[in-house]
């Protein structure tokens, strides 16, 4: 292995640490993850929770924090339901076009007014609740027929339809962070964002882009769950907040902003989904799968702080990511 | 505790007494809609109505005097206010189920509630972010809880408790005067104690801070600890209030909590602004979602008007500052 490849898995030890540790649990205790069933239901975690965490990491790495995902979801799931007599991909393309053109428009928002992000997706998370409970008209909704339904459970090997188009949004947003000129200057504007405006990098566009994945992410990922589900209610999103920024923490995407890939988030994605799918198949409820994600999402955290003590420990000009890096965490989205 | 120790006085905005812009708009915007309200709207400005009104802002403001010194010291929000919350109510429930003596379990209650504040601001001190550290302390508790209680409501009879809320000192519900006297401590506090005081100016600037001999942790630590306490007693007079408890309950109250500080207009960057605006927040949207209740507007459209006022909120607080800066 290249000099670079140690550097890059270094980078990813902790949680690929803790993913092999569960996996080996899983597989000793439950059957399903000897076969290729318990690949698949991991997988399926994406759909939901993967798409949503992936948006919101497009925030964090802009150095902001985009908390009306899991609204933009339940709102999603909604607008989705409503449009199915369109048929299944129309009606995900268009709830999707809806939740991107509401991301863009809260991006320019948040870009043009200069404010704090934290805020103000607090006060459109509370306004997207309000519209999720008109569109249900205070009940729950139901698609008409049941087939678009019925098609979103089709296996293909370890992949479901949604899966698959997860997967996919992850290996595009991958692309366009890696390698995209207008997505690495969402990284600039997290990481260094004086240095970056210095640079010449638009003060504007890296977050109403960020903002814009975000909410296209989270719509797509509402539309694909709504329909799937057949039904949705006003409240039927709302543990979602906890389990994508998790996720994305989980997976080292760092609240500073400017740091970490798509890789971090499939990672965490992957630990929180599995502990689900594992939990799920012996029957635990719900509160065990939060009390466990709880928990990971605290280790993870400690453990990142305390290598970010070691190292710099170790090599005093190690900055990023130590001690330093974290307790100034706080001002990051400003 | 450490009063004597000698605080540098930085100016009028952290000693002097000043009517804020912030405050003085939401007050003006209170006091047009109770007049508005009670030309347009019958039954708006009856006893019982406004007992109501100050009851349900009860709960939401209490917590949200403590969340305040939160937002204040630099540490945006506590994402744990509704699970700890559920804690205390929970608490008290299966203590007074359980026929214990009832001081006892009031006081265990808030010392167990201040002690998780406390190990969050210990956490937040350590270097930790707020909003991460309380999501997953927030989890923790909810998930132990429910392990515990497994969905079990539990109901405890009247055990001479009631008048903690039941009672009314010159027509106004305990709630209520319990609400204000917090606010009104927690303001004073804020400003006259010199943990108060260090709170304020770690918010500020945290460099600054440091250099001066103030310990952002430590003020972490203090804001923390206060928003157990406050979120303690409004714990304890929602278990009494509705004189059951489950795990599921409050479910909104993180967000509501949250909303009540901004609306308040405290700068959510931190150093700037009293608990006691936290508390004319929660009145005010309290007032406000009463008016469209008694105005037949439906749930859905109550949450649309009261996420409205929170981006309202801060993105005039911002306009306003930005333009103070300039």
């Amino acid at each position: 292995m290249s000099r670079r490849m140690v550097d890059r898995t270094r980078a990813y030890r902790v949680q690929i640490g803790v993913l092999v540790a569960l996996w080996a649990v899983c597989a000793a205790t439950t059957p399903a993850f000897q076969r290729d069933d318990g690949v698949y239901a991991v997988l399926l975690g994406f759909a939901l929770i993967g798409l949503v965490a992936l948006g919101v990491t497009a925030t964090m790495i802009a150095g902001e924090l985009d908390i009306s995902v899991a609204a933009v979801a339940g709102t999603s799931a909604a607008i989705a339901i409503r449009f199915s007599s369109l048929g299944l991909w129309p009606a995900v393309i268009a709830t999707t076009a809806v939740a991107a053109a509401f991301g863009f428009l809260q991006g320019a928002a948040i870009a043009r007014l200069r404010i704090n992000s934290l805020v103000f997706t607090l006060g459109t998370l509370v306004v997207l609740g309000g519209v999720t409970f008109v569109l249900c008209g205070g009940q729950s909704l139901a698609v008409s027929n049941f087939d678009v339904s019925t098609a979103l459970f089709v296996r293909w090997g370890v992949f479901g339809p949604d899966s698959a188009v997860a997967l996919a949004m992850f290996v595009l947003l991958g692309l366009f962070f890696g390698f995209v000129k207008y997505g690495r200057e969402i990284y600039a504007i997290g990481g260094a964002r004086n240095e970056a405006l210095a640079a010449g990098v638009s003060a504007r566009r890296p977050i109403i882009i960020a903002f814009t994945i975000s909410a296209t992410c989270a719509g797509l990922a509402g539309a694909l769950a709504g329909l799937k589900a057949g039904t949705t209610s006003a409240e039927a999103f709302s543990p979602l907040l906890l389990q994508a920024i998790s996720a994305a923490l989980v997976g080292g995407i760092s609240l500073t902003g400017g740091r970490g890939s798509v890789v971090n988030v499939f990672l965490g994605v992957a630990i929180l989904s599995l502990i689900s799918a594992a939990l799920a198949m012996h029957g635990a409820a719900d509160y065990v799968v939060q009390l466990t994600t709880g928990g990971i999402l605290l280790l993870v955290v400690v453990l990142e702080f305390l290598s970010g003590v070691l190292q710099s420990a170790r090599d005093p000009t190690a900055q990023i990511g130590g001690p330093r890096q974290q307790a100034t965490a706080a001002e990051g989205a400003t | 505790m450490m009063a004597t120790r000698a605080v540098p006085r930085v100016g009028a905005s952290v000693g002097a007494w000043k009517l804020q812009p912030a405050v003085a708009a939401l007050l003006g915007a209170i006091a047009v809609l109770m007049v508005v309200g009670g030309l347009t709207t019958e039954d708006f400005l009856t006893s019982d109505n406004v007992s109501a009104i100050v009851r349900n802002a009860a709960v939401v403001g209490t917590a949200a005097v403590g969340m305040a010194l939160v937002t204040i010291s630099g540490n945006y929000v506590s994402l744990s206010v509704q699970q700890t919350t559920m804690l205390a109510a929970i608490m008290l429930a299966g203590g007074l189920r359980g026929d214990l003596p009832a001081g006892a379990v009031v006081l265990a209650v808030v010392v167990a509630a201040v002690l998780l504040g406390g190990v969050q601001g210990l956490f937040v001190a350590m270097g930790l972010n707020p909003v991460v550290a309380t999501l997953a302390v927030g989890s923790i508790v909810y998930g132990s809880v429910q392990a515990i209680v497994k969905g079990e409501l539990i109901a405890f009879g009247g055990s001479g408790v009631n008048w903690i809320t039941d009672a009314n000192v010159l027509f106004i519900p305990m709630p209520a005067i319990i609400f204000g006297v917090v606010a009104a401590v927690a303001a004073v506090l804020s400003r006259r104690t010199v943990a108060g005081r260090e709170v304020t100016l770690a918010g500020a600037n945290r460099e600054t801070a440091a250099m001066s001999g103030i310990s952002v942790g430590r003020a972490a630590v203090w804001a923390f600890t206060a928003l157990g306490l406050t979120v303690a007693i409004a714990g304890i007079v929602t278990a009494i209030q509705v004189g059951q408890a489950n795990a599921s309950m409050l479910d909104t109250l993180t967000i509501d909590v949250a909303s009540a500080v901004l609306v308040g207009g405290v700068a959510i960057q931190g150093g700037a602004g009293s608990p006691a605006q936290a508390a004319v927040g929660a009145l005010f949207i309290a007032l406000v979602s009463n008016l469209m209740v008694l105005n037949g507007f439906s749930a859905g459209v109550r949450e649309i008007v009261s996420g409205a006022l929170v981006l309202g909120a801060v993105v005039a607080m911002h306009v306003f500052n930005e333009r103070g800066t300039r």
